[in-house]
């Protein structure tokens, strides 16, 4: 036994003696150069020798030196977005030329993605996980990569509900599963919580943008608006469970993992990137103006008024010769300009093999469409890799930003952003003087309102080969966002009520906040890789670790009212009385173990499973820890031989099948939810007054995590030559045990609790798809790819608490939403509208009485001019209740806000030196609601009041082509009107305010979002100029749009698909840009 | 075996990391806030327990405040007023509307007058007190009589609460417990409790608070809280309410005699209402500006000075024009049938204003009348500084008076009555010869003393069964105001409390009509 054992050892020393003799003795050095399709250098791809250590990266000309042993070698070529390419050389071959493919779907099969705390090639992954890369998104005028994401990713919903720079989209992976009841509320705080958005992973490090947003938020800017989008090098949106379990706790609703990009060229590199352009001013709705308003008003007068009335008009309209009544002023030109946006980057890089960095700089600014709108932010960012001795190899991060958002007078995404809003613009008769235009468009000017968002992230990572199989992994990280906001509200503001003594009070406010998230983590990893005697292989990754994750929020907030002097512009001198300050503090901490394992055997039977187990400060005393286990399988098919015809004629390149189930889960977004926190209410005889609070006056030890299960099912498939890739993925999702805010019992003294609601859940189905194509063969020389991203959701509550008792909220417009089972959430509920009632012929009787039947519970007889309101419960009326105590009336399910079907189409065509990118974005099968139509129809012939005076006085909307009913119309018995009566001298029994689905519209949209022209400048041009790359470009973003519905921009609705007329445009920019690398 | 050696090291060294970072993170997984307190950490001291009292006074008090439901309550629903021109979802509560005072259509104010859930605050917040206080530690406290003070305020607290209640809706819920989360998902429905029960248990937790308590011997500093002398006024009302005059008897007795007040001589008739400057108060709520007051300026439940709550009774020079309408008695109405014109009172505390602002002429009330401005420099920030009498020396006197007739003791009313008429200069108490009339005269003689106090609708309640006054001031003789229909409670908000409470039933009446 012993001599054997000595014996081997002997041996294998000789062995191992011999081999490294050979490779001292016999290295050689090839050349070569590394092209892509179209024949173009690719720089900073990486040259490696198979099964060997060494490796190296081409420089900017696409040229590489690499030493190899002696003997055939074979090389492989990779590049991110590209098919790793494998070349052998020959024993006495000394150089090589090697062109690259673009992948067909985006990111090849053999890209690395991080999954928790392991990577996996996309190859054996048995995840849903779509990319986007650098290459899709760079130089596009938008301040943040949320934006970007939009019609890229099957699976998620981005919709850019307002234009205005530095504010979030919303962004939904696979549908919502929040149930807000809140909604009521005000929307810029209602809102922002109605959808459940995703996690995001930056660098490894996990970041809730909502959590940061509801500890701190000061400004309102979106958090991601802090990265430079240069930076990033790929975005992986991680969707089923065996994808999101690993980030467990908040992996939920979506793992959004952004990676920045690093260096890589052997040779230093500086690159720099700038554009600028301009951004147009929003198309103005259409007005009637000066003496056409008049008559036109006129005439609706005309069509319904009797002569006591006529005698008796505004003299707004009677007045012809007034000088104040006399003008043509579109109030809209008040407000409205061109805007602007710049963007520069600078880069400089090199990678060695011992050290690599990447340092960046950017300034981005983009000047507003409307006044004192803008946004400008600064940013660096260092990226350094250090491989520190062949064991050991570490990462540093560190990025920098400032932002600074100019917001006019608002506050949030809501609407109110001129000081005349939208809907209750006044008459083109006004004269507007110089006076008041000054001060209606400066109002916004002299506020002073600095909103400053700061971003510090620091982070190393360190990689220490422990054994050939076994690395250990450390990763900790700072990351510090800062909020501040400086307002002031001078008391001369409306400058014609300060003059006559009303004006309001100075204000000033100053918030402050910092909220701080800090990461350690400790983790393992096992590769093995066993073959066995007949030729296969047997992979196994094993991976634990152990997290921890503590934020801290500070925030303090001074405000006070009557600044002594309005050239005191901070919160100083305030009277006592009129002066209020607070500091706010909280923190919670995470601690977390997780496993991963991944087996697969030879690539072809995939298996993966992870455990994830979280304890939460946020949570009761009793369930600190929620568990989120998940598996998965894959099989690819390709690899088998019956497949093997197929695939060497080209047909199927590629095909594998896989399947997921898992847990993920969210966790409370109230840092002390269980504590049953005590208020400070006031004071009684100046003592100061303790008392719980009643929305949260119970504790909850047995609060806990929100769970969602989620069954995936996928096919990842590349044919003809992988010319054609198609990924769809079927998932059904269940989220349960939401927060939910319960109302309590009167008697228990306390309103209502926020608790995970057991019998709450929340189904959604659907399908993503993607397909790529290559529409022309290789070899030519024009290329054409393209991709379609397709995602089907369908959202319903599955399960409500107190035995599925179906509940009715209003919104804060007034449309009723329903909540009840097998309804989609924020299902609109109203009356239906079915038309006009033409004549007297087509009013149906009451049954009851034989009386015609009436609305507003038998206030208003029906006349003819009247909308048809269906009578849903056959009482011969109709109505939002009744008297008798049925609480839902004739309301039913009327619109699904939620969109059905969104997507995107881009198309990428190359010639030469040329290439043209077009995106298309979608969104199909949404109900929108015109409540900016509704309230403008409202406020000229009445809804919750009506009078002449208020139909004189505003704007009158846009009624070209309504046929709207009138007394002489329809003296044809067979007319038939399109719209009811505008009949300013009739009875309101709010028949224009939103109870009815009246105004209900189709809300989607084909969008053709931006077009990217750019040129490679050749490099025999420039070469003399020492610039290694050149490339000029040119983009039009949001071109055109088509839609089926009266608003200019359906995409331009709230969360909850209110169209307000206020909101923010998205303009049209056009941009030019050079990109030149030295 | 070096190898190894070094992988057992770092094993090691990376379970001590994980030992390490766990033992410290499981600090920080159990972290409280430190923005604000919160059950566990509250009821360590003596004064904590003096701010959750506050905090249980300030909610009594803005209960009552709420959107003026104490004047609506106890004056407007009695027609001594009327509402102002411009509160046309008022007019209902009207002896001229048709049906006369519909207490069931009441637009925007169903969650003041049909709603009681904002009282449970206050009961909640007595139980959560009287769970606590005796569970704490004997050495938190100064001493034991401080504790039992507490204890005894909560139960006052509670009992008036209660009280207060069942004279605007009957039948409450009756709750003495806390709920926490042990209850929390499975707290069961409650019906109501007879008012007669509940009476009854709020008379022995008043008794125990009596043992207690001390009296406040007529010093103003002690009107703001509950002592011996409210406990005793509290369960004289209560007797009163039961119809047993002869325990509402003793209880006046003992405040009459032991509680060391004395009756605010008419020239200074008005310190009654200027905020504890009156040896005739009992309990009063106070409502005074307070320049710390963080709630002031937002003028919320809270604000211990408002302008609304008291500005509903003035208008005109009074409130410096901040007022062009108000709550009046109009011309021919109660004013003019109550009082002689030789009544100091009439003139003291009553004031005629032509038509104005919409609204009729008539009688405007001079009782909260110390307007003043935050901002004198600019008028701005109105309020006033009155407090709010919730109990005084004549209010007792005239309930012994009612009890003493009631009794059949005509002599001992009569000599009562005289107590607050003399004061006055008016003397019609020497007219009645029996005790029906006696008791006519006391009621009015109540409302001549007590109009804008938020109490008459109660008395014309509590004596209606004999004396048939709802009827006099315009309510319907249907059946609605008999002692089966009890129609002069106020409805319940069924649509709104319904749903939470599976066991509540509507009153009577208004079950029917609606």
């Amino acid at each position: 036994m012993k001599k054997e054992f000595l014996l081997k050892k002997i041996f294998g020393t000789i062995v191992f003696l011999i081999f490294s003799l050979i490779g001292m003795a016999q290295e050689r050095q090839v050349t070569g150069i590394v092209k892509d399709e179209k024949d173009q250098p690719l720089n900073a791809a990486t040259v490696s020798v198979k099964n060997g250590t060494a490796s190296t990266v081409t420089k900017a000309d696409g040229k590489f030196q690499i030493k190899v042993p002696a003997g055939k070698v074979t090389l492989v070529f990779s590049y991110v977005g590209y098919d790793k390419s494998v070349v052998t050389i020959e024993e006495n071959q000394t150089s090589v030329i090697v062109k690259m493919n673009e992948s067909a779907s985006k990111k090849s099969m053999d890209e690395v993605v991080v999954v928790g705390v392991q990577r996996q090639t996309k190859r054996t992954a048995t995840m849903a996980i779509s990319s986007v890369l650098s290459k899709d998104i760079e130089n596009l005028p938008s301040p943040s990569i949320d934006n970007l994401l939009q019609g890229r990713v099957a699976g998620l919903n981005v919709q850019i509900g307002s234009g205005e720079p530095g504010v979030a989209p919303t962004v939904v992976v696979r549908g919502n599963s929040r149930v807000n009841t809140n909604i009521g509320n005000n929307p810029d705080v209602a809102q922002a919580s109605a959808l459940s958005g995703p996690l995001y992973v930056i660098d490894g490090i996990p970041t809730n943008p909502e959590d940061i947003a509801g500890s701190i938020d000061a400004t309102g800017t979106n958090y991601l608006a802090g990265i430079n989008i240069n930076d990033i090098e790929s975005v992986d949106v991680q969707k089923d469970a065996a994808a999101t379990a690993a980030w467990g706790s908040r992996g939920a609703n979506g793992v959004v993992y952004i990676k920045t990009k690093r260096g890589r060229s052997s040779k230093p590199e500086f690159r720099v990137n700038a554009y600028g352009g301009i951004t147009q001013q929003p198309q103005l709705l259409n007005t009637v103006t000066g003496a056409a308003e008049r008559k036109l008003k006129m005439d609706i007068i005309n069509q319904y008024a009797t002569p006591s009335q006529l005698s008796n008009l505004p003299q707004i309209l009677t007045d012809y010769n007034n000088p104040y009544f006399n003008n043509a002023e579109d109030w809209q030109g008040l407000f409205y300009k061109s805007g602007s946006v710049k963007n520069v980057d600078a880069t400089m890089s090199s990678g060695t093999d011992a050290v690599s960095y990447r340092i960046s700089m950017n300034y981005y600014d983009e000047k507003g469409i409307i006044q004192n709108f803008g946004f400008k932010r600064y940013s660096a960012r260092g990226n350094f890799d250090f491989k520190i001795n062949p064991k050991l190899n570490g990462q540093f991060i560190v990025a920098l930003s400032k932002s600074d958002r100019q917001r006019g007078k608002k506050y949030n995404n809501s609407d109110d952003n001129t000081p005349v809003s939208g809907s209750t613009q006044p008459s083109s008769l006004y004269r507007v003087t110089a006076f008041d235009s000054a001060n209606y468009s400066g109002l916004s000017g002299r506020i002073r309102n600095k909103n400053l968002n700061d971003y510090y992230t620091a982070s190393l990572t360190l990689n220490y080969n422990m054994l050939r199989n076994l690395r250990y992994t450390f990763q900790g990280s700072a990351n510090i966002s800062s909020s501040n906001r400086d307002y002031f509200l001078p008391s001369d503001l409306d400058q014609v009520a300060a003059a006559s003594g009303s004006g309001q009070a100075s204000y000033a406010e100053s918030d402050k906040g910092t909220y701080s998230t800090y990461f350690l983590s400790n983790t393992l990893n096992y590769n093995k890789k066993l073959e066995t005697k007949s030729g296969h292989t047997h992979n196994l990754a094993l991976t634990g670790s152990q997290q921890f994750t503590r934020d801290i929020s500070n925030t303090s907030n001074t405000s006070g009212y009557n600044v002594p002097s309005n050239n005191i512009q901070v919160v100083s001198g305030v009277p006592q009385a009129d002066l209020y300050g607070a500091s706010g503090y909280a923190a919670d901490a995470m601690f977390s173990l997780l496993g991963q394992a991944q087996y697969d055997f030879d690539g072809k039977y995939l298996l993966y499973g992870s455990y994830r187990g979280d304890a939460s400060s946020r949570f009761g005393d009793n369930t600190k820890w929620g568990y989120f286990p998940s598996v998965g399988a894959g099989w690819v098919l390709t690899d088998e031989k019956f497949m093997n015809k197929l695939q060497a004629k080209g047909i199927v390149n590629f095909l594998k099948v896989r399947a997921s189930y898992g847990i993920s889960g969210t966790q409370s977004g109230n840092l002390y939810a269980p504590y049953n926190s005590y208020s400070i209410p006031g004071t009684y005889n100046g003592g100061t007054a303790i008392q719980p609070s009643y929305t949260n006056g119970l504790t909850k030890n047995n609060l806990t995590w929100t769970k969602t299960e989620q069954k995936n099912i996928g096919i990842d498939a590349q044919f003809f030559k992988s010319r054609i890739g198609i990924s769809v993925d079927v998932y059904d999702k269940i989220s349960k045990d939401d927060y939910y805010n319960f109302n309590l019992p009167f008697y228990t003294g306390y309103q209502s609790i926020q608790f995970n609601a057991h019998d709450l859940w929340v189904s959604n189905r659907g399908v993503d798809l993607t397909l790529t194509t290559k529409n022309l063969s290789r070899e030519s020389k024009l290329q054409w790819n393209m991709q379609v991203t397709l995602s089907y959701n369908k959202n319903a509550i599955a399960k409500l608490p107190n035995n599925n008792r179906t509940f009715v909220v209003d919104d804060y417009y007034g449309t009723s939403r329903i909540y009840a089972v097998g309804q989609p959430i924020y299902e609109m509920f109203q009356m239906k509208y079915l038309g006009v009632y033409n004549n007297q012929g087509q009013i149906p009787f009451n049954p009851l009485t034989g009386n015609v039947i009436t609305y507003f519970k038998g206030n208003h007889k029906v006349v003819p001019g009247d909308p048809i309101w269906e009578d849903v419960n056959h009482i011969g009326d109709v109505w939002t209740d009744e008297d008798n105590g049925n609480q839902y009336g004739d309301r039913v399910p009327t619109g699904d806000p939620n969109p059905k079907y969104t997507g995107g189409w881009v198309n990428d065509f190359t010639y030469k030196n040329l290439s043209l990118s077009v995106l298309s974005v979608f969104t199909f099968k949404r109900d929108v609601i015109n409540t900016f139509y509704q309230s403008q129809i409202s406020s000229i012939v009445g809804g919750y009041s009506s009078s002449i005076y208020s139909f004189a006085h505003n704007r009158l909307p846009d009624l070209s082509g309504l046929n709207y009913w009138t007394p002489a119309k329809a003296k044809d018995p067979n007319y038939t009107a399109d719209f009811p009566s505008l009949n300013p001298f009739g009875s309101s029994y709010y028949q224009f305010i939103p109870i009815s689905s009246m105004f209900n519209e189709d809300g989607s949209y084909f969008k053709i979002k931006n077009v990217v022209l750019s040129y490679q400048i050749p490099e025999s041009l420039i070469k003399r100029a020492k610039i290694g790359r050149a490339k000029v470009y040119c983009i039009v973003d949001n071109i055109a749009t088509i839609k089926n519905s009266t608003m200019p921009n359906p995409e331009l609705v709230d969360q909850l698909g209110q169209y307000t007329g206020g909101l923010y445009a998205t303009p049209t920019r056009y941009t030019l840009g050079v990109d030149i690398q030295f | 075996m070096k190898k190894q050696f070094s992988f057992f090291k770092i094993g090691v060294s990376f379970l001590i990391a994980i030992i390490l970072i766990g033992t410290s993170c499981k600090k920080y997984l159990y972290e409280a806030p430190i923005t604000s307190t919160y059950g566990a950490a509250f009821w360590t001291s003596q004064s904590a327990v003096e701010q959750a009292s506050l905090a249980m006074y300030g909610q009594l008090r803005a209960s009552l405040r709420s959107s003026g439901s104490y004047f609506i309550n106890g004056d407007l629903c009695s027609g001594v007023f009327i509402p102002k021109a411009g509160q046309w979802n008022y007019q209902t509560i009207k002896a001229s509307n048709n049906p006369p005072y519909n207490f069931s259509y009441v637009p925007y104010l169903e969650n003041d007058l049909q709603n009681w859930s904002r009282f449970y605050r206050v009961i909640a917040q007595a139980n959560l007190i009287l769970q606590n206080v005796p569970k704490m530690e004997p050495s938190l406290f100064k001493n034991e009589a401080i504790r039992n003070g507490y204890i005894s305020e909560a139960l006052f607290i509670r009992a008036y609460t209660y009280f207060y209640m069942i004279r605007i809706w009957g039948d409450p819920v009756y709750v003495t417990k806390t709920y926490d989360d042990v209850d929390y998902g499975n707290i069961p429905p409650i019906a109501r409790t007879p008012e007669g029960i509940v009476l009854d248990s709020c008379i022995n937790d008043l008794k125990v608070a009596a043992a207690s308590l001390t009296y406040g011997g007529g010093s103003t500093a002690k009107t703001i809280r509950a002592n011996k002398g409210t406990v005793s006024a509290l369960l004289a009302h209560i007797y009163a309410w039961k119809h047993d005059y002869a325990n509402a008897h003793t209880w006046c007795q003992d405040v009459i005699n032991n509680g060391g007040y004395t009756m605010e001589p008419m020239a200074t008739y008005t310190n009654i209402w200027k905020g504890q400057s009156s040896n005739e108060n009992i309990f009063e709520l106070p409502m005074q500006y307070n320049p710390s007051d963080p709630n002031f300026s937002g003028q919320g439940s809270w604000a211990e000075a408002q302008f609304g709550f008291f500005g509903t009774f003035v208008k005109g020079s009074v409130v410096d024009n901040v007022n062009n309408q108000c709550w009046l008695s109009p011309d021919n109405g109660t004013v003019d049938w109550f009082y002689d014109y030789a009544d100091a009172r009439y003139n003291k505390v009553w004031t005629h204003v032509p038509a104005s602002g919409g609204d009729v002429a008539g009688y405007m009330l001079m009782k909260y009348t110390n307007f003043q401005y935050q901002k004198p420099d600019t008028k701005t920030l109105p309020y006033f500084n009155n407090n709010l009498v919730l109990f005084r020396l004549s209010d007792i006197i005239l309930l012994d008076a009612e009890a003493m007739a009631s009794t059949g003791d005509i002599n001992g009313a009569r000599a009562a009555l005289a107590k607050t008429e003399d004061r006055a200069g008016v003397n019609t108490y020497l007219a009645p010869a029996n005790a029906y009339d006696m008791l006519d005269e006391i009621v009015m003689e109540r409302g001549r003393e007590l109009f804008g106090e938020g109490q008459w609708y109660y008395d014309l309640i509590r004596t209606e069964q004999a004396q048939t006054w709802l009827e006099a001031v315009g309510y319907p003789s249907n059946g609605r105001v008999n002692n089966v229909n009890k129609g002069y409670y106020w409805p319940l908000d069924m649509g709104t409390l319904f749903p939470y409470d599976k066991l509540l039933t509507q009153n009577l009446w208004w079950s029917t009509h609606k």
